[in-house]
């Protein structure tokens, strides 16, 4: 009998290169900038389903007010000039509210059954994290400049870039450590720890040595400020974008 | 480092699409042969080949230079696609235990297969996608990619006295369905 032999019937170059091509194209879509993949998540997702539970934000917001108050009763007590104060005060609470609606979403969400359902949608709940983030640092920026405007009015020796540049300076730091941290623990305790460490550093610091804090606020250039900014943008992009690729790495096969 | 680990570090550090062609393109060829053997049809090895090494770019990121390397991990990924594909098609409510007399332990074994003849492979083929999902990666792994015992323990994680179990019980078994043919012939 007649036997037909194995012969692997490979295909030409062109074949495979096509096939490459296909490949590639098909399994790696260009690669987004972030804010272009912040962006589209929101048009797809939209603002009115990435914050559906509004008594959540407004019992945080509650919260965060009787944080500053008791805050800034410890700061008026002070003998430091007003406008020194000012700029310890902003640098110590400006990331609290952003923070602490994170703290509270993040805490709720790994308890509700709907975490598991997340996970299986097309965007996970880290990266819906990441989308509410980004937008809470948007909108932290935005209450933290209209804050400022109440200050000058307020308090017209205060030097608005300054106090900008303190407020938004306090917020990447806060947040790129709480980013961190997020993807290294996923402990509640850990996060409230975080911003309550936060507080009471800064408070610490600033009664043990008044006058090298507020000095230290006080005195970095504007370019400095810059420089400090600038970093922490970038190691927040990082941070977020880690949190947006976590998936892959959990549907490893 | 070599080429290939820089093409790697590339491909995770920054989808690069340009890494990935050039990584593909030196495993193009070896990874449609391992499948067409196993198909022994072109166009079903293609859409496998192109599965596998999409499979191959979506999961690269945890990939860990390391822990094994790149082939052994692309034979793995190249199985598990095999494996499904064969699974979707042939799963049913069959037989999940082998037959007891089937899990002796691995002895002298004369029975060989050789890969020279088209209608051979096909009808080890016939009893290999059957079997169950580990044994048919432990088969596929040795037979067709020519890997050692120890190898595909490691890279299975499974230990070496199980690995040599289900390869020779895959035998056995493909053996006993060559005999029953040729009894049919013969009667």
């Amino acid at each position: 009998m007649d036997r037909d032999k194995l012969v692997v019937p490979y295909p030409d170059a062109d074949v495979v290169r096509s096939e490459i091509e296909a490949i590639v194209s098909r399994s790696m879509p260009p690669r987004q900038t972030f804010i272009a993949y912040m962006a589209r998540m929101l048009r797809e997702v939209g603002l009115r389903h990435l914050f559906r539970d509004w008594t959540e934000l407004v019992y945080v917001s509650l919260t965060t007010i009787v944080i500053v108050a008791l805050m800034l009763t410890a700061y008026l007590s002070s003998t430091a000039p007003e406008s020194s104060m000012m700029y310890v005060l902003l640098f110590s609470v400006s990331p609290v509210l952003y923070l602490t609606i994170a703290i509270i979403f993040f805490a709720g969400k790994r308890d509700q059954d709907t975490y598991e359902l997340e996970m299986v949608c097309k965007y996970t709940v880290y990266q819906l994290a990441a989308l509410r983030m980004t937008v809470f640092g948007a909108v932290a920026v935005a209450v933290n400049t209209a804050m400022i405007g109440v200050c000058v009015w307020m308090m017209p020796e205060l030097d608005v870039v300054k106090g900008w540049l303190v407020t938004t300076a306090s917020l990447t730091l806060f947040g790129g450590g709480f980013l961190a941290l997020m993807r290294y623990s996923s402990s509640k305790g850990m996060r409230l720890v975080y911003v309550g460490g936060w507080l009471a550093v800064n408070l610490t610091l600033y009664v043990w040595h008044e006058l090298f804090y507020t000095a230290v606020l006080e005195r970095m250039p504007l370019f400095g400020y810059a420089i400090w900014i600038a970093a922490g943008v970038y190691g927040m992009t990082r941070a977020l974008s880690a949190l947006i690729t976590i998936h892959h790495k959990e549907g490893y096969i | 480092m070599n080429e290939e680990q820089r093409w790697i570090r590339r491909i995770q550090r920054r989808s690069d699409r340009a890494a990935a062609g050039e990584l593909i393109a030196a495993y193009y060829n070896e990874m449609y042969g391992f499948i067409y053997k196993q198909t022994l049809n072109a166009e079903l090895a293609k859409d496998l080949t192109q599965d596998t090494f999409g499979s191959m770019l979506q999961t690269i990121a945890s990939y860990d230079l390391g822990k094994a390397s790149f082939r052994t991990w692309l034979y793995r990924v190249a199985t598990n696609r095999l494996v499904d594909y064969y699974r979707s098609r042939y799963y049913r409510a069959q037989k999940l235990h082998e037959p007891i007399e089937e899990l002796e332990l691995p002895g002298e074994e004369d029975f060989t297969i050789s890969l020279t003849y088209r209608d051979e492979v096909e009808r080890v083929l016939e009893v290999v996608n059957r079997r169950a999902a580990r044994s048919q990666q432990i088969f596929r792994l040795r037979l067709f990619a020519d890997y050692p015992f120890q190898e595909i323990a490691d890279l299975l994680d499974v230990p070496l006295s199980t690995v040599k179990t289900d390869y020779y019980a895959t035998l056995r078994a493909v053996r006993r369905y060559f005999e029953e043919e040729e009894n049919q012939h013969g009667s």
